[in-house]
């Protein structure tokens, strides 16, 4: 289990040298703005530019910038300063994940209060009145745009420019260090609207998956051996129609926290993915390249973390 | 537009147990099947009609006589450049430059559906190459391909494709020339981050198939990799290919509409309804229309998308019927 | 010489410009206009000039879609950054909401002394500033001298080098001292320029450029790249009313009293106790917030669709003054629009007002005729909004006989296009520009030209396409110009002296280099009298309009918004809010 663990833990530290060398070769190789330019102010003279260039070290090979950039990322964890407003995008970066952090673990824990009941209910009552409704709302709610669904949220139900006034406004956002009260109430309803398309699939993949469960000819037997059916449904059905959903539900978490870009920007929350967003307008090349990098770790640990889990639960994955 | 419905899918396709397909379903019983769904086949009449008035655009839009298409009518807007609603001649309003709704719907699902499928088309033959010769020979070959699809799928796609869709569309496009800015780059872009998902899936399935005693009858028999491959191996995954693609599909419609949405997509006049509901968004308390209907295509598409996908899918998975 | 920034809010797509507002009784103008296009009726807007009746106390709100990008005055260059760098540091000069169009003496103690033959300026400061704690000392001249010295300085990149660049020893300088500037005691400046450039250099030192910056502090943190100065602004020294407390770049911004600063020594009321200003989200809104309040004063411009809400139904909570022009650029320096007649003919097909509609009609601007707007001086010389008579802008809406008369002259005498040339339009992908691609595509259609559109990034657009001269963009239409000071010289010279045009960040977006025109500019920097050198500089503008260097699209104006009870005071210079003048009853 041990060289398992250190075998993908080594994958990991590789996978992100790699997704540094992609993104660098991406953004500085294509660049879609020069950054000596950026970092000059209008009409600057071709003196200054070259002297811009040098200091931000634009002048040197493209394998040593490179070299630059890694090392100073390894040696002293310093992912540069942003063009655009001179700031440490390793503390820009760091003072943003509580907010990302706060709303991703809010969601996930609506998401799985909403998606796993409806899930069951739906598959216990397969083809039922309610499992068809709910299931319709469902796809409905997959296929609706994030954004459009938090304006109108905002334009309904917030208490400043809402018609009903249900829930905190956008730029509400408080630190839970700062006041837990209002903390929960200006991400009560971002936690709703992201959640609500994870809800929905979550629900309808726990449904199928215990529909296809309940078939199989374990649970058969055991309903044969009289148990009374909610002890089969919670005791041999669940507990393995839920184990993928614990898979997606470390990776859907990974993602998240390397940013909600547009739940984040509707509601004015400093996160992350409102960061790099704002970063990719403004070609602001180290501000894209360290949040690109939080999101690959984000990724790949989410990964790493599934992947070790599921080799405790099946050994067999060890070997493969 | 959803970046999560984007994320849940791709995640979901991912996992091994995203749904289990039973390979062995011949065709025509799989047709007997889907036939039965009703839901689905309104949901696949509906894409069909929706194909029609995509490659019939330019006949329809004369035909009733809508217009403007492309150019600026500063006689539909007030004084503070807002659009006039729905009427006789524009059965759905007028856009912020006081072009036709209707007309731009409608040419909005041409892009919608060609990049949608070209896109996933791509994505398909990539992925099923890749997984089949990573589940075929396993080993080292096996070991490249896969770790090859981990890194794509580290990469946070949408904060990617930002990046490489407005990276493409400067100069001359990227790779020498060969993605041009506005559709080829779309296409590009989702292809790209879509692949490896049908990739990992068709894996999957090829290493179980390729331990099947027809498999191995064949191989005693002398046959050759490619043969094995191209005669025993691709038929068994003709099944879950046309599944995964009806999962894809409707993502792919949503991921263009996204990057649309974000303004790294199609280059205006073309109409795209993710730019349509982008540019409506600022005004849509006053101008229902132009968020509501470009919306309502979008909506309507990828829940038609969906509803055939799960009827393929349960088509293919009679338990799921019990 | 500030671009027109446009809100990088390009998600919500709202992202409008600025520009202002032609109310209050600051400002001269009301654009009522001959040219043509709808006009916003201006009576019950709010009132954003100064007043007897505005107390001291209390916490003032500032909302804004946009961050900040640097709040080192040496280095700030945009309009928000404005707002703070004014209220925290005093430059030598000044316009202020009650000067908008003369600048007054703000850390100088008189106007500015400028020899006869142009190349020497000579300034005396206040000897009663003092700056904030810690360092708690009187400003001297040795930290003005500094703050330009540290204008060359390549950790502290900014546009204030180009505008002083003329100083003598500028040239040379890498950040150490300049031999043309000279401190003979504590209290005076003299600034020796390598040419007759005084009557320009004196109004230029309204900038944040010329704002104090003590040795003591900055000299190591100017050491760093980029400067400490600039990335940790609570730790600068503050010559103004407020000191900056806290800062979460791009989220939050407060500012409290500086217990240095001297009423006496300053124009600035400073009537706010505390200013808090929370940044980010989605413009519409902020914007609905804005409204829906009592206190906040929104600092971006408002998104259109919003500001007819404003303007329909809490008209005394919206302010608009005039700001700045917007124009489409085509590049004079190569084909098809290297030909005169070719570009009068473009601009004859144009349909200016479908432009203007495009940005959100009557409460943005009106349809310009020439160059120069309404808040500049030189502007009722130029013709005011008649402008001057030319028959190819006659017509807000385009006029096709006259093009079909230009592309005869030019040589089509089809009055259709039939040259090879194809035509790439690059703009702005965030909203209005694609609008405003479409509207100037169509009128290119109209005359047979063969076009592309190519919808970037505004920085993108910027720095790769309109600002890059190599790239030879034939049509940039979604650039704006915004001057720095509200000098006819600041309004013309970058964008349209052949002897601005640089390789990189070029603002001369349409390479225009007529040496005519060239020289007639440089004669107009020159002159000193206010009468005169109006005078020169309407001629300039009338050069320019005529040989239709660019489509003159519109004068911008600026809308802004605040709650209900909030006294909001504007500068019309920066066409933005005045945090030192406003107050919060």
């Amino acid at each position: 289990m041990g060289r398992y663990i250190i075998r993908r833990t080594l994958w990991v530290v590789l996978l992100l040298l790699i997704v540094s060398a992609v993104t660098f070769l991406i953004f500085y190789l294509l660049p879609t703005g020069d950054p000596a330019a950026l970092r000059a102010g209008k009409s600057p003279s071709p003196g200054q530019l070259a002297a811009i260039r040098h200091t931000l070290g634009l002048d040197k090979p493209v394998y040593e910038q490179y070299w630059i950039f890694m090392k100073k990322i390894v040696l002293h964890f310093d992912f540069g300063y942003s063009y655009q407003n001179s700031q440490p995008v390793r503390d820009e970066i760091f003072q943003r994940l509580p907010a990302t952090a706060s709303l991703t673990i809010g969601a996930v824990v609506v998401w799985l209060l909403i998606g796993l009941p409806i899930g069951v209910i739906s598959a216990i009552r397969s083809r039922s009145f309610f499992d068809r409704l709910s299931m319709g709302g469902a796809l409905l709610a997959i296929s609706a745009p994030v954004y459009w669904l938090g304006l109108v949220g905002l334009y309904l139900f917030s208490n400043d420019i809402g018609i009903v006034h249900v829930f905190d406004g956008a730029g509400s956002y408080t630190p839970l260090s700062e006041n837990p009260g209002r903390w929960f109430g200006s991400l009560l309803l971002p936690w709703l609207v992201l959640a609500a398309s994870f809800a929905a699939f979550y629900a309808r993949l726990l449904r199928s998956n215990l529909i296809e469960v309940m078939s199989q000819d374990y649970i058969r037997t055991a309903r044969a051996k009289g148990l009374p059916e909610r002890r089969v449904i919670w005791r041999h059905g669940m507990r393995s129609a839920i184990t993928p959903i614990v898979t997606i539900l470390g990776l859907d978490i990974g993602i998240l926290l390397g940013g909600a870009i547009l739940t984040e920007t509707v509601f004015n929350i400093p996160g992350i993915g409102r960061y790099a967003y704002e970063a990719i307008i403004n070609t602001d090349l180290p501000v894209i390249q360290g949040t690109v990098l939080f999101g690959a770790f984000f990724i790949v640990v989410a990964n790493l973390i599934v992947d070790i889990a599921y080799a405790f639960l099946d050994p067999r994955v060890r070997y493969s | 537009m959803s970046v999560n419905a984007l994320e849940i899918q791709e995640v979901a396709l991912g996992t091994p147990e995203g749904g289990d397909v039973a390979a062995r379903s011949p065709l025509q019983l799989f047709w007997r099947r889907f036939r039965r769904d009703r839901v689905a086949l309104v949901a696949l009449g509906f894409i069909v009609v929706l194909l029609l008035v995509a490659l019939a655009a330019p006949l329809i839009v004369k035909a009733l006589g809508l217009k403007p298409l492309n150019s600026p009518n500063t006689a539909e807007l007030d004084s503070f450049g807002s659009p006039i609603g729905p009427n006789s001649v524009h059965p759905l309003g007028v856009d912020d430059l006081g072009r036709d709704i209707l007309a731009r719907v409608i040419y909005g699902a041409r892009v919608s559906l060609e990049v949608a499928f070209i896109s996933t088309g791509v994505a398909v033959l990539i992925g099923v190459v890749v997984g089949t010769l990573a589940g075929f020979f396993r080993g080292p070959v096996d070991t490249a391909l896969s770790r090859f699809m981990d890194v794509v799928l580290a990469f946070p796609i949408l904060l990617l494709a930002i990046g490489l869709a407005s990276a493409c569309s400067l100069g001359n496009g990227c790779l020498g020339g060969l993605i041009q800015p506005g559709e080829t780059t779309l296409i590009f872009v989702i292809a790209l981050s879509s692949w490896p998902y049908i990739g990992r899936i068709i894996r999957g399935q090829v290493l179980s198939l390729r331990e099947k005693e027809f498999v191995e009858a064949s191989r005693s028999l002398g046959a050759s990799n490619g043969r094995i491959m191209g005669r025993e191996i691709l038929p068994n995954l003709v099944a879950p290919i046309i599944v995964y693609t009806s999962l894809i599909l409707p993502t792919n419609i949503l991921y263009e509409a996204a990057l649309s949405f974000l303004g790294v997509g199609v280059q205006p006049p073309t109409a795209s309804w993710g730019q349509m509901i982008a540019a409506a968004s600022p005004v849509f308390d006053s101008a229902w229309w132009y968020m509501l209907f470009p919306g309502l295509a979008l909506v309507m598409t990828v829940l038609a998308f969906n509803l055939v996908g799960d009827g393929l899918q349960d088509a293919l998975d009679p338990r799921g019927n019990n | 010489m500030r671009p027109f920034k446009l809100t990088s809010a390009a998600l919500a797509a709202a992202a409008s410009v600025l520009v202002l507002a032609a109310c209050g009784g600051s400002n001269s103008s009301n654009n009522s206009g001959s040219s043509g296009g709808p006009s916003a009726d201006t009576s019950g807007l709010a009132d954003v000039a100064t007043s007897d009746s505005q107390q001291k106390g209390g916490t003032l709100k500032v909302v804004t879609a946009e961050g900040w990008e640097h709040l080192d005055p040496g280095q700030s260059y945009f309009q928000i950054d404005y707002l703070v760098v004014y209220a925290t540091q005093r430059p030598l000069y000044a316009f202020t909401p009650d000067s908008p169009l003369k600048a007054v003496p703000d850390l100088a103690e008189g106007a500015p002394q400028i020899s006869p033959d142009g190349k020497t300026v000579t300034v005396k400061i206040r000897p009663d500033v003092k700056w904030s704690p810690p360092l708690t000392r009187t400003v001297t001249s040795d930290d003005v001298k500094y703050a330009f010295e540290r204008d060359f300085n390549p950790n502290v990149p900014n546009a204030y080098a180009t505008i002083y660049y003329p100083i003598v020893g500028a040239d040379k300088s890498k950040g150490g001292p300049i031999s043309g500037i000279q401190t003979p005691d504590k209290t005076t400046i003299v600034f020796h320029l390598t040419k007759n450039y005084g009557a320009t250099f004196a109004q230029a030192l309204s900038l944040p450029g010329s704002a104090p910056v003590p040795r003591e502090l900055a000299v190591k943190a100017d050491k760093a790249n980029p400067t400490k100065y600039d990335s940790e602004p609570t730790k600068q020294a503050f010559s103004g009313p407020y000191m900056i407390q806290s800062y979460k770049s791009g989220r939050a911004l407060t500012l409290v009293r500086n217990p240095n600063w001297d009423p006496k020594s300053d124009y600035r009321p400073a009537y706010a106790d505390k200013i808090v200003w929370k940044a980010g989200g989605d413009p519409n809104v902020l914007a609905r917030q804005t409204l829906a309040s009592t206190d906040l004063l929104m600092a971006d411009v408002p998104p259109a669709p919003v500001l007819k809400t404003a303007y329909q139904t809490k008209k005394s909570q919206l302010a608009i003054s005039t700001l700045g022009n917007r124009f489409v650029a085509l590049n004079n320096s190569i084909p098809p629009f290297n030909n005169v007649n070719l570009r009068r003919a473009v601009v004859a097909a144009a349909d200016r007002n479908a432009y203007l509609l495009s940005r959100g009609g009557k409460l943005v601007g009106t349809v310009a005729t020439h160059f120069l707007g309404p808040e500049v001086s030189g502007f009722k010389e130029a013709g005011s909004e008649a402008g001057f008579g030319l028959d190819f802008l006659k017509n807000p809406s385009g006029d096709m006989e006259v093009a079909k008369k230009y592309m005869k002259a030019a040589g089509y005498p089809s009055g259709q296009y039939t040259g090879k040339e194809k035509v790439l339009i690059v703009g702005s992908n965030s909203d209005p520009g694609p609008k405003e691609m479409q509207v100037v595509q169509a009128g290119l259609q109209a005359l047979g030209f063969k076009t592309t559109i190519k919808a970037v990034p505004q920085q993108t657009m910027y720095s790769k396409y309109c600002g890059y001269v190599k790239a030879k963009i034939t049509v940039c239409p979604t650039a704006g110009w915004l001057e720095d000071f509200p000098d006819p010289y600041s309004y013309l010279y970058i964008p349209f002296s052949g002897k601005a045009i640089v390789p990189v960040n070029n603002s001369n977006w349409g390479s225009v280099n007529d040496p005519k025109i060239n020289a007639a500019m440089d004669k107009a920097a020159q002159v000193t009298d206010p009468g005169e050198r109006n005078k020169a500089w309407a001629g300039v503008d009338k050069m320019l309009t005529s040989s239709a260097v660019a489509i003159p699209e519109m004068w911008s104006a600026d809308a802004n918004i605040k709650g209900s009870v909030v006294h909001g005071v504007k500068d019309a210079w920066n066409d933005d809010w005045n945090l030192s003048f406003s107050s919060v009853k």
